[in-house]
């Protein structure tokens, strides 16, 4: 193939790619900062709700979300789904077990605790106040309910 | 009742995924720049000779045994006071000995060996001690009891370093003292032991931090030419790079474990390995040899793919896959910077602070025990993963540009196309999909 011929060809290859690229991008949700006010949309089963009356200001303080957590059998519910949160919202987490369990929420450095007893419900919050990827799981079955994406 | 308090492991913040969008941009990047370079880049090998820059009085400086010797000495006293931790210390989170080995040793020799090139096998602390029991024995360090054969090259490594990634992802407790203990004393004592019973030349062929810090500084602008240091491009650098048996296997897995830490925390895996009886051990390991086993039989392929289309008088199609090797390297430091820097930075600012107190019992030796962790690379997000895009990128390009190189050197002039084109393909699959697990669904 002449140099030329070659050159058309990569060219068109390297066109027709960019082209799909860009019908895909277009279609796919881009992935902002959820306002205050929205429920995630990127998850699958999640369970969380804003709990506060929402005016449409996207004020991070204004609500906050609720996530319930479940353990049944050994098994945990939401289970590794992901959760997305606005920096400086409170996040609710409310917990029932059938058998006495501790909850780490990691927030930053540090992260919460709860601990939970057999049948009876428990809850906490705490204000997301840094930026990342958290887990919240329960640490003696060492399983994963959410992982919260805080930007 | 809620209570503040400090939590196990580390790393428990992560970075958040990749935006859909960068991830195809990335793709599409990808695709295209390794379509030029398929169609459009050079047909005759351009860097059968190094080349460089000469550097006699560097050379000099860095062969002065006092030198040498000081800097050996130097690193040594570095790992004398983290197992002066890991041994001595208390089992808590501020033991610096946890940072130290998954983040500092595993995370920083990249790079270390980037800027330095073969900084940690001039350095390797292994070294430093075998040396030092020849001394004291009277025995040649070079030469152990049997001989250690040409074919071996770095396939002992290869069990070394799936070994780490099995400790790094799969091994339950592995920030408790107990664990890291018996695995620590393990790789001491069969490293020593090998380089007593083989020479020092086992230290190279099974230590998995010399064998990826060694083909790490094979991208760096290091290198040494019958004796002397040059400084050369990294693509002639990798050009003139001989990959010892067994690179293949030993990359697989460097490339594996990283993407299988990646891929360990989709909501995919987490969902259906929580759900099901089977243990999380047996998931994790299955996950790490399945990555491994994949990636290594798709490189293989490609490479025995363009074995079919060898030169008359080059190496024989068996070599290829070692050959063509050198072309993963930068593809395997594009993941680790990508998957990794935050880790390094977060982490690696924890073990410096908790270095100064070893034993936990409150000293401030090196006067960093009082001092935070900066964790303001959190705060930005979108530089964040703008670095790890163009990390993986980057990787991409050098590593097709390498292989692309490497293939004119032993395929026929006429059929340069067609024998590339597998390897291309394995190589924008590799990237691609280490760009999707960023994404992270």
């Amino acid at each position: 193939m002449s140099s030329l011929a070659r050159f058309v060809t990569a060219l068109t290859w390297a066109l027709a790619s960019v082209f799909l690229s860009v019908a895909c991008t277009s279609q796919a949700a881009p992935i902002n900062a959820t306002p205050a006010s929205a429920t995630p949309t990127r998850v699958t089963t999640i369970r969380a709700t804003p709990t506060a009356a929402t005016t449409g200001t996207p004020s991070a303080q204004a609500s906050a979300v609720t996530i319930n957590l479940t353990i049944g059998d050994g098994e945990v519910s939401p289970s590794g789904d992901r959760v997305d949160v606005a920096k400086g919202q409170t996040v609710i987490l409310k917990v029932t077990s059938d058998s006495d369990d501790v909850i780490h929420a990691h927030t930053a450095d540090e992260g919460i605790e709860i601990k939970v007893e057999a049948g009876m419900p428990a809850s906490g919050r705490f204000v997301a106040t840094e930026t990342g990827s958290f887990e919240v799981e329960s640490h003696h079955l060492g399983k994963i309910f959410v992982i919260l994406n805080v930007r | 009742m809620i209570i503040p308090v400090p939590l196990h492991g580390i790393g428990s913040r992560q970075d958040l995924p990749l935006p859909f969008s960068f991830v195809v941009t990335g793709a599409a990047v990808a695709v295209v720049v390794s379509f030029l370079v398929l169609f459009v880049a050079w047909r005759e090998p351009r860097y059968t000779h190094p080349g460089g820059i000469a550097l006699p009085r560097l050379t000099r400086m860095i062969d002065h045994p006092g030198a040498r010797l000081a800097a050996q000495l130097a690193v040594a006293a570095v790992y004398a006071w983290a197992a002066l931790a890991l041994f001595a210390g208390k089992d808590r989170l501020t033991n610096p000995a946890f940072g130290f080995v998954y983040a500092w040793m595993w995370v920083g020799l990249v790079p270390l060996s980037l800027v330095l090139g073969t900084f940690w096998r001039a350095t390797n602390p292994l070294r430093t001690l075998h040396r030092g029991l020849c001394l004291a024995a009277r025995t040649d360090p070079d030469e152990g009891l049997l001989e250690l054969p040409q074919w071996v090259g770095i396939w002992p490594a290869l069990v070394s370093v799936f070994g780490f990634g099995f400790l790094e992802l799969v091994q339950p407790d592995r920030t408790s003292l107990a664990v890291l203990r018996v695995w620590a004393l393990a790789w001491l004592v069969l490293l020593i032991l090998g380089a007593v019973l083989f020479g020092r030349r086992w230290i190279a062929a099974a230590d998995p931090f010399e064998a990826y810090a060694t083909a790490v500084a094979q991208v760096s602008i290091w290198r040494r030419i019958n004796g002397e240091i040059r400084l050369v491009s990294p693509l002639a650098n990798l050009h003139s790079w001989t990959p010892p048996a067994g690179t293949p296997a030993v990359l697989a897995v460097l490339l594996g474990s990283t993407a299988f830490d990646s891929f360990a925390r989709t909501s995919w895996w987490i969902k259906t390995v929580q759900a099901s009886a089977a243990p999380a051990t047996l998931w994790a390991t299955a996950g790490l040899l399945t990555m491994t086993t994949i990636i290594y039989l798709s490189f293989s392929a490609a490479a025995a793919w363009m074995g079919r289309y060898r030169g008359g008088d080059g190496p024989a199609a068996r070599h290829f896959p070692r050959l063509m090797a050198a072309s993963l390297v930068p593809i395997v430091v594009g993941y680790a910077v990508a998957h990794y820097t935050t880790l390094l930075v977060i982490e690696g600012q924890r073990t410096a602070i908790n270095m100064s107190d070893p034993l936990g019992l409150g000293w401030n030796v090196f006067g960093s025990a009082e001092m935070g962790v900066n964790a303001g690379i959190f705060n930005h997000p979108t530089v964040t993963a703008v670095v790890q895009l163009a990390a993986i990128l980057l990787g991409h390009l050098v590593g097709i540009v390498a292989a692309h190189e490497r293939a004119l050197a032993l395929v026929r002039h006429d059929a340069a196309l067609r024998a590339q084109w597998p390897m291309l393909l394995a190589m924008v699959c590799f990237t691609c999909a280490g760009l999707v697990l960023l994404f992270s669904p």
